[in-house]
């Protein structure tokens, strides 16, 4: 009888802690899938653009390093401070240049162009090498959902 | 890694813009699929006009894409009818 119950009591010591462990593994998977899921689609955000702002330069051979310049200065300030900033590219072929930038929403396209950033700076900047006013076009990007 | 993007601009009355859109996605997949290079495809809309974006990793095969018989044969002939003026094709390299 004695033996008994110690047995018992062994036996619910080891059930409960199989318990335990089982419960921790869940929790632990169900933890890391809910991290795994949240990265991802962060990621995923960060990357997908719904929108895209092209803007298209007039600029001389001549001047067109230095423009670059100024794309290369303005590149992290514009993905850093803007909201829905997803991508900002510098396109080049011989009759002029393309800036093209990503963005989330169509939205976050055109409140970039009445930013400080973009008014003060990129464009204050750029004028000087400016051959022709540039062209600027807002495109939504066609989902097939 | 996109090292050159295709830009053609096309005039698409309102009406036919969901025909298009049709024909932007029965070639999306053998673009990607197909060509030499192709490294992405997207469409893009504003009320003015509508632009397909395409991704390469060379200005030669971007080139080259406009000389396949995917673009020349089958993009080309069943957007043709859709279009209210010449398509607008400018190939830039990314800096």
């Amino acid at each position: 009888m004695h033996l008994c119950i110690v047995n018992n009591d062994v036996i619910n010591k080891t059930n409960k802690m199989t318990k335990f462990k089982r419960n921790l593994i869940i929790c632990l998977t169900v933890i890391a899938t809910i991290f795994t899921s949240a990265t991802f689609a962060q990621t995923k955000n960060k990357q997908v653009a719904g929108a895209y702002l092209e803007i298209t330069l007039k600029i001389n051979d001549a001047d067109r390093t230095a423009a670059a310049g100024v794309y290369l200065k303005y590149k992290q300030p514009f993905l850093k401070q803007i909201k829905g900033a997803v991508s900002k590219e510098l396109l080049i072929r011989t009759d002029d240049v393309q800036v093209l930038h990503g963005f989330k929403t169509q939205a976050d396209a055109e409140a970039y162009l009445k930013t400080d950033l973009f008014n003060n700076d990129v464009v204050s900047a750029l004028k000087p090498f400016l051959q022709a006013a540039p062209e600027v076009r807002i495109y939504t990007v066609f989902t097939n959902k | 890694m996109t090292k050159a993007y295709l830009e053609i601009s096309l005039n698409i009355a309102v009406e036919n813009r969901a025909t298009a859109g049709g024909i932007y996605t029965k070639y999306k997949q053998p673009f990607l699929d197909q060509i030499q290079g192709a490294s992405s495809k997207e469409l893009l809309i504003r009320d003015e006009d509508v632009q397909v974006l395409h991704g390469f990793d060379t200005v030669e095969n971007a080139n080259a894409y406009l000389k396949s018989e995917l673009f020349n044969n089958d993009v080309v002939k069943e957007l043709a009818p859709l279009l209210s003026a010449n398509p607008d094709i400018k190939i830039y390299v990314v800096a």
